[in-house]
C-alpha cells in the first residue's frame, strides 16, 4: 500500500466519509498525491499541505479553499482535460490528472500576477472606458484579455469520456435539498402515500447536520443527538421508505413552469415533472470583506468544518475566527477539538453575546474573544500569516492588534439559496431582523422549508419541512384528513421561539484589495466607485461591475453587493433589492444540456440502393433523397431516350375515404372530384382561403368512397390537418389517413418504360388500355401495387406505389428488368430539369406566398362553375381586377444559365424574378421560369435577365419547351 | 404485350430496420413472408437480457390497423363479439379466431389494432365495414414500424426518449398512449409478458432506422440491447 501524504490528516473521526483502508493516487500539476477513497481533490490536497488551488480571474492572485461546497470559483481546476471542475466536490479517482488553470508558469510562481500591481489600469468598467480608440486597439486588447483572464480552456480535441443522456422522470412530490428540512418534508409526504423524489447535491444526505457537532435536544417527534447522528437517522429513514427515491450528488439547476425541474446528475440530465415541489435548498454562508480577504488560508467557517468532519483534515494550525453571529463560536470550539490553536474569535456585533454556552467554553479554554471588532487586513503572500484586528469594525483609530495565524475562518452570515424560488416566481422580501430575503408569496404547488426561509434553528427547520411535506401531499391527494395534523404542526411552529440573526454589519472598509466578488475580482472600492459613476441601481451595478456574474452567480457576493449598494446610495437593503436569478443555478456542462443527438431522419425503403449506386444524398426537410447518381444531364438523356427510374416515396400520400370523401375534395380543391370516375386521375390544386396556392398533387379515385391523394413532400402533415379542419363539424362521413409511410413509390418513365414494366406485370399497359391520367391496381413482380399513369417528367411513365416493405425488392426487380433497355436511376436534380422542360411548376419553388393559380398559368384547373371551393372568392376578384404579373417560360440565347432567384430587369430596374433555371440537355440552352409584368407575358417577348451581374437577353415562351403537345406523354 | 406468370417472382418483405439488423451480422429468417431476425446472440443470452435488463425486438411484421370513425365501437363489437371495448388510454386483448388481437384506444374516434402477422388478411376482410355506419379501418402494416421493449429496464429506456409518464400508477399494464419518442410521434401499448414489463411502440416506418438507433443507444445505457423473435416467443410461451 502506498504511503499517503497525510501531514494534516486527523485521527479517526466518527463522522468522516473517507475509507482509510483504500489509498488512491492522482496527479496535481504533475506531482503525485495520495488520497483515501472518499476524499475530494481539495481534501486530499489540503491533507498533503497544498494551499493554493487557483489564480484569480483578473489579477492572478493566489486563491485557496473558500467554500468547500462547490459554490465559489476558488478551486476550479482541469480534471483529465475537462475544465472548470470544482475540486472541492470532485471525488478522487486513481490515475486522475488534475491541472491548475489561469496561471503561468505555475500556481506558486505566476508571472501574470504582475496584473495585481496594475490594478490602477483596470478600474471598474474599464472595458467600457479604455482601449476603444483607435478602433483597432480593442480587437488587440480583446485577444490579450482573453489570454490572460478568464477561466479554463476547452480542449476541442478532447472527446468526452462519457456520453451524456437525458431522462424524464415523474413524481408526486419533488423535494430539493437533503438537509433536515428536506428530509423531514420527504418523510412526511411519503408517509401520506405520495411518491417522493428527493434531490440533493451532496454525496450523502443530511446537509449541514453532517458537520454539526452540536448536541440537539428537544426536537419535535425525535430523540436528540449530535448533527451527524440525526443526519444518519433521517437519511436512513428516507432510504428505507419505499415511496422515496433519492438522487444524491444531483444538482437541480432550474425550475420551469408546471414544476418541471432540470437536474444534472453525473452524465445524466433528468427532467423531473412533479405535482408539487418542496424547496429546502438551505442557505450559503458568505465571507467578510477586509483587505486581502482572499488570501489562501482564509476560508468560510463551514469549509473548515467540512474538512474536519467529512475528511478528517486539519484545516490549519493557528486560527482566527471572524464572525457576525453565534455560529463562529461553535466553529472555534470545533477547531480546538481538532487540535487547531484558536488565537482569537473576532465578533463584529457591537455587543457581546453574554450567556452563550459556546462563548463560555471558549473563555474557559483560554481563547480571547473580541466583540465589536473586525479584521481590517490580512497579511501574507501565498498564505495568510497574520491578521490585523480593529475595534468598531476597524473604524476606531489606535486600537489595532496584529494576530499571527495560518487559518482564518469567516462566518459572515447567511444568504438563502433562493434561486429556485425566484425561478418559480415566488415573491421575496428582505427581512431586516434576519438580514435575509424571505419568501412571502409562493405559487400554487411550490413550498419552501428550512434555512431558505431565513430560519437557522433546527427544530423550526424540521417542523417547516414536515409542514411542507404534509401540505404538498394533501394538495395532490385532496385528502382533508391531513388537515388536523397540518394545523397541529402550524401551532407547534408558532410556539417555537424565533431565533434571529443580527442585522447587517455595515463596512466602511472600502479598500482596493477587499474582495466582494471572488469570481470576477471586484472589490468594495470598485462597487463604491461604480455607484459614484451613477450605476446606483443594483441591476445596473451588477452589469457594470460584473459582480455576481461569475461562476458562483452571486452565491458568495450578492449579500455583500446589496449591502454595499445600499450603503453607497443611502437606501435600505429592502429598497435596494437583489439581482435576478436565472437558470442555471449551478454551471452545467454544455454536453449535458445537448445530450444525445436526436435529429429525426426519414429514409425511404430504397435508401441503401441509392447509396450503393453512389448517389449523392441531400436533405429535403427530414427526408434523405438521392440528388444525382453522377451526371444529372446524362440521367435526363436516359429518361428522354431510354428509360429512367426515380424513388418518389417521399411524396405525401393521403387516403381520403368515406361516403362524403368526394364532397370534401370538391370543397378544398379548385377542380371537381366527386364526379371523377373510378380509375381516373386528376391534377389538383389547393388554395388557402385568401386564394394563394397552398399545394398541388394528383387525386386518384380508387373506389367510390376511396381517393388516393398525393401532396408535395414537405406539406403532407399540413394538408392532412387542412382536410381534417374542413371536414370537422360538417357531420360528414370522411376519414383522412396519412399513408405516406405505407407506400414505397417509384416513377418509371421514358420511351422504353412500357417494355420494362410489361416484363413484371399482367396489367395491360398498352396505350389504348392504360391511357394517360388513368390508374390501375394489380400485381407488379408479384407485389400488390397501385399504378398511376402520370407524367411529371414529360415521358410515357407510371408511378408505382407498393407496400413499403417491398420497396427494396421492387426497385431491384425493376432495375434488373430494365437492364436490357438501358435503364438508369435518376435523381432529384434530373427530375427538376425534366419537369422544367415541361414547364411543370413546383409549388414553393416557382410560386410564393402571394402566387395564385391564375397568375401561375394554372387557370385550367380552376372551376369557377363550381358553386364554391376554398379560395374561390379571392380568385374571382383577382380575375376581374386583372393580374399584374405572370409566371412564364424563357429561353436564353445561348448556354448561359441564370441562377435561381436573379432579377429580370428593364434597364437597371428589377421588374421580375427567375424562379428556376437550368441548362437543357435536349436544347443545349439555358432556360427556365420567371415572373414578369403581365404585358411581357407573350410568346416571343424579349426580356433581360441579370446573369452574374450582366443583363443578358432571353425570349419569353408560353408553351412547354419540350413536347409542347404532350404527344410523348400520351404514347 | 407479354403476359408474365406472377408465380415466378419471390417478393421479399423487409422491415424498416432491416439494414440495421444486417449490419449486426444477424441471420435473417423468413416468417410470415417477412425477413426477420431470429436472434442476435444465443437465445439464452437474449432471454437473460430480457429478464435482467431490457430487450428490443423488431415487431414490424405484425398486422396493424387504424380504425377511425364516430361509430367505431359498433364495428369493433361486430368483429370481436366478445370484446370489452376499451376506453381512451386503455388496451384490451381480444380473441380473433383463436389468436389474440390487441386494441388500443388512442382517441374517442381512433383505435389501433395490432395482431400477429398471420391474422392480417382475415382481419382486413373482417374489418371491412359494409353496414353503412361511419367507421373505417385502414391497414397500416406497411406504414408503421414496431418495436417491443421488454424487461425490467424497459421503463427507463422509454424515459430516456419520451416525456410520457410510464410509471406503474400512470401507465399500468394494458394502457395505451400517443406521445413523442426521440422527437417523433408514436403510439405505445403496454402489454406485459407475465410479470415482465412490456411495451410495444409503433411509429412511422420512415423513421425506422433513426428510432431503432435511439432505442438501442438508450437500451445500452441500461445494459440491454436487441433480441430476436425466438427469445420473445419463449417469453410468450
Amino acid at each position: 500500500m502506498a504511503r499517503t501524504d497525510d501531514g494534516q490528516r486527523l485521527e479517526l473521526r466518527p463522522t468522516e466519509s473517507i475509507n482509510r483502508s483504500q489509498t488512491l493516487v492522482f496527479q496535481f500539476d504533475g506531482r503525485r498525491v495520495t488520497a483515501h477513497q472518499g476524499d475530494t481533490v481539495v481534501s486530499a490536497l489540503h491533507a498533503a499541505g497544498f494551499s493554493i488551488l487557483s489564480r484569480s480571474f483578473k489579477y492572478h492572485r493566489p486563491r485557496g479553499l473558500l467554500c468547500g461546497a462547490g459554490r465559489c470559483p476558488n478551486c476550479l481546476v482541469n480534471v483529465d482535460g475537462v475544465p472548470n471542475v470544482r475540486a472541492c466536490t470532485q471525488q478522487v479517482k486513481t490515475g486522475m490528472k488534475v491541472r491548475h488553470q489561469n496561471a503561468w508558469p505555475s500556481l506558486k510562481l505566476d508571472f501574470l500576477s504582475i496584473l495585481d500591481r496594475l490594478q490602477w489600469l483596470m478600474p471598474v468598467g474599464f472595458y467600457y472606458k479604455a482601449l476603444h480608440r483607435p478602433k483597432f486597439l480593442w480587437g488587440l486588447a480583446q485577444q490579450v484579455i482573453r489570454r490572460v483572464g478568464g477561466l479554463g480552456k476547452i480542449d476541442i480535441n478532447q472527446i468526452p469520456d462519457a456520453d451524456y443522456h437525458h431522462r424524464y422522470h415523474h413524481t408526486d412530490v419533488a423535494v430539493v435539498g437533503g438537509g433536515p428540512a428536506g428530509l423531514a418534508a420527504a418523510l412526511a409526504a411519503a408517509e401520506q402515500g405520495a411518491s417522493v423524489t428527493l434531490v440533493d447535491d451532496q454525496p450523502d444526505l443530511g446537509g449541514h447536520l453532517r458537520f454539526d457537532s452540536e448536541k440537539h435536544n428537544g426536537l419535535p417527534g425525535m430523540a436528540g443527538g449530535s448533527g451527524p447522528d440525526l443526519a444518519i437517522r433521517l437519511a436512513g429513514e428516507a432510504k428505507e421508505s419505499p415511496n422515496i427515491q433519492v438522487l444524491s450528488g444531483a444538482t437541480v439547476f432550474a425550475h420551469y413552469q408546471d414544476n418541471l425541474l432540470t437536474i444534472h446528475h453525473g452524465n445524466e440530465l433528468v427532467k423531473l415533472r412533479a405535482k408539487a415541489v418542496v424547496l429546502a435548498t438551505g442557505s450559503y454562508e458568505v465571507p467578510i470583506q477586509f483587505e486581502n480577504n482572499d488570501l489562501p488560508g482564509i476560508m468560510l467557517a463551514s469549509a473548515a468544518q467540512r474538512l474536519i468532519h467529512h475528511y478528517a483534515v486539519k484545516p490549519g494550525n493557528t486560527a482566527v475566527v471572524a464572525t457576525v453571529n453565534d455560529q463562529g463560536y461553535q466553529t472555534a470550539l470545533e477547531l480546538l477539538d481538532a487540535g487547531v490553536d484558536v488565537a482569537a474569535v473576532v465578533d463584529a456585533r457591537p455587543t457581546f453575546t453574554y450567556g452563550l454556552e459556546t462563548a463560555a467554553s471558549l473563555i474557559s479554554r483560554g481563547v480571547p474573544l473580541f466583540a465589536d471588532h473586525a479584521i481590517t487586513r490580512a497579511i501574507g503572500k501565498n498564505n495568510v500569516k497574520a491578521v490585523v484586528v480593529g475595534q468598531d469594525g476597524g473604524n476606531r483609530d489606535g486600537a489595532d492588534r496584529r494576530i499571527k495565524c495560518d487559518l482564518v475562518c469567516l462566518s459572515g452570515g447567511f444568504q438563502p439559496a433562493n434561486a429556485l424560488l425566484q425561478h418559480a416566481r415566488a415573491s421575496l422580501d428582505y427581512d431586516e431582523s434576519s438580514d435575509e430575503g424571505i419568501p412571502q408569496l409562493l405559487p400554487a404547488g411550490v413550498f419552501a422549508a428550512g434555512e431558505v426561509t431565513g430560519v437557522h434553528d433546527l427544530a423550526t427547520s424540521l417542523q417547516q419541512g414536515r409542514l411542507a411535506g404534509l401540505e404538498a401531499s394533501s394538495l395532490i391527494s385532496g385528502n382533508e384528513s391531513v388537515q388536523s395534523e397540518i394545523d397541529q404542526v402550524k401551532q407547534q411552529l408558532a410556539d417555537i421561539e424565533s431565533v434571529d440573526s443580527p442585522s447587517a454589519i455595515p463596512t466602511n472598509n472600502l479598500g482596493k484589495k477587499n474582495f466582494v466578488c471572488f469570481c470576477e475580482d471586484v472589490t468594495t472600492k470598485d462597487i463604491a466607485q461604480a455607484v459614484e459613476e451613477g450605476f446606483d441601481d443594483i441591476q445596473l451595478l451588477k452589469r457594470y461591475s460584473t459582480a455576481t456574474m461569475g461562476p458562483c452567480q452571486g452565491k458568495m457576493c450578492l449579500k455583500a453587493l446589496m449591502g454595499l449598494c445600499a450603503q453607497s446610495t443611502g437606501k435600505t437593503i429592502g429598497e435596494t433589492g437583489g439581482t435576478t436569478a436565472r437558470p442555471p443555478v449551478q454551471p452545467v456542462p454544455l454536453a449535458a444540456l445537448a445530450g444525445p443527438s436526436h435529429m429525426p431522419v426519414k429514409r425511404t425503403p430504397m435508401d441503401r440502393n441509392h447509396r450503393d449506386l453512389g448517389a449523392s444524398m441531400v436533405d429535403l426537410g427530414p427526408w434523405q433523397r438521392a440528388h444525382s447518381y453522377g451526371s444529372p444531364q446524362e440521367e435526363c438523356l436516359a429518361v428522354r431516350q431510354r428509360v429512367g427510374i426515380i424513388d418518389v416515396t417521399t411524396l405525401g400520400k393521403l387516403e381520403v375515404t368515406g361516403r362524403d370523401a368526394g364532397a370534401l375534395l370538391d370543397r378544398v380543391y379548385t377542380h371537381n372530384f366527386a364526379s371523377l370516375p373510378v380509375g381516373r386521375i386528376r391534377y389538383g390544386l389547393l388554395c388557402t382561403d385568401n386564394s394563394t396556392i397552398m399545394d398541388d398533387g394528383t387525386v386518384t379515385r380508387l373506389a367510390d368512397d376511396r381517393y388516393f391523394v398525393t401532396t408535395t413532400t414537405g406539406n403532407v402533415d399540413l394538408i392532412e390537418e387542412w382536410f381534417n379542419w374542413w371536414s370537422a363539424g360538417s357531420c360528414s362521413c370522411v376519414h383522412v389517413t396519412n399513408v405516406t409511410s405505407a407506400y414505397a413509390a417509384v416513377n418509371v418513365a421514358g420511351p422504353r418504360a412500357r417494355e420494362t414494366l410489361s416484363k413484371l406485370t399482367d396489367v395491360d399497359l398498352s396505350t389504348q388500355s392504360f391511357r394517360y391520367m388513368r390508374s390501375a391496381q394489380g400485381a407488379v413482380a408479384g407485389v400488390p401495387a397501385i399504378l398511376l399513369r402520370i407524367g411529371f417528367v414529360g415521358e410515357t411513365g407510371w408511378e408505382i406505389h407498393v407496400p413499403a416493405e417491398y420497396g427494396q425488392y421492387i426497385w431491384e426487380t425493376i432495375m434488373e428488368a430494365g437492364n436490357e433497355f438501358g435503364i438508369a436511376p435518376f435523381g432529384l436534380e434530373a427530375q427538376r430539369i425534366l419537369r422544367l422542360e415541361k414547364k411543370h411548376v413546383i409549388v414553393g419553388q416557382d410560386t410564393d406566398a402571394v402566387s395564385n393559380p391564375l397568375d401561375s398559368n394554372m387557370d385550367w384547373v380552376v372551376r369557377f362553375d363550381k358553386e364554391d371551393f376554398i379560395g374561390r372568392g379571392g380568385l374571382k376578384l383577382a380575375s376581374e381586377r386583372g393580374l399584374p404579373n405572370k409566371l412564364v417560360g424563357f429561353v436564353m440565347r445561348d448556354g448561359q444559365v441564370p441562377e435561381d432567384g436573379v432579377p429580370v430587369v428593364a434597364g437597371n430596374k428589377p421588374i421580375g424574378k427567375v424562379t428556376s433555371a437550368r441548362l437543357s440537355p435536349t436544347m443545349d440552352k439555358g432556360f427556365g421560369l420567371a415572373w414578369v409584368p403581365a404585358e411581357l407575358a407573350q410568346d416571343g417577348a424579349q426580356i433581360s435577365i441579370l446573369v452574374r451581374g450582366k443583363p443578358l437577353p432571353a425570349q419569353v415562351t408560353l408553351q412547354p419547351f419540350y413536347d409542347p403537345e404532350g404527344e410523348r406523354l400520351r404514347q | 404485350m407479354t403476359s408474365q406468370n406472377q408465380a415466378q417472382f419471390v417478393p421479399v418483405r423487409r422491415s424498416a430496420m432491416h439494414q440495421k439488423h444486417s449490419e449486426r451480422g444477424v441471420s435473417m429468417v423468413e416468417r410470415d413472408g417477412w425477413q426477420q431476425p431470429a436472434r442476435f446472440d444465443s437465445v439464452e443470452a437474449e432471454s437473460k437480457r430480457l429478464r435482467e435488463a431490457v430487450g428490443l425486438c423488431d415487431i414490424s411484421p405484425q398486422a396493424k390497423f387504424v380504425i377511425k370513425g364516430d361509430q367505431l365501437d359498433q364495428l369493433i363489437s361486430k368483429v370481436f363479439p366478445t370484446a370489452s371495448v376499451p376506453n381512451i388510454g386503455e388496451t384490451t386483448l381480444e380473441d380473433f379466431g383463436g389468436d389474440i388481437a390487441a386494441l388500443g384506444r388512442l382517441a374517442e374516434d381512433e383505435m389501433l389494432c395490432v395482431a400477429p402477422a398471420s391474422l392480417g388478411a382475415s382481419l382486413v376482410e373482417a374489418l371491412k365495414d359494409d353496414s353503412g355506419q361511419c367507421a373505417h379501418a385502414l391497414e397500416l402494416t406497411s406504414g408503421l414500424a414496431g418495436v417491443a421493449i421488454a424487461g425490467p429496464g424497459a421503463r427507463r429506456v422509454l424515459s430516456m426518449l419520451s416525456e410520457l409518464n410510464t410509471s406503474n400508477s400512470a401507465f399500468p399494464n394494458l394502457s395505451c398512449a400517443q406521445s413523442k419518442f426521440a422527437d417523433i410521434y408514436g403510439a405505445l401499448l403496454r402489454i406485459d409478458f407475465g410479470d415482465l414489463p412490456g411495451y410495444r411502440l409503433y411509429f412511422g416506418r420512415e423513421f425506422g432506422e433513426y428510432l431503432w438507433e435511439a432505442l438501442v443507444e438508450a437500451a445500452a445505457v441500461c445494459g440491454g440491447g436487441p433480441v430476436g423473435f425466438e427469445a420473445i416467443d419463449q417469453l410468450q410461451g
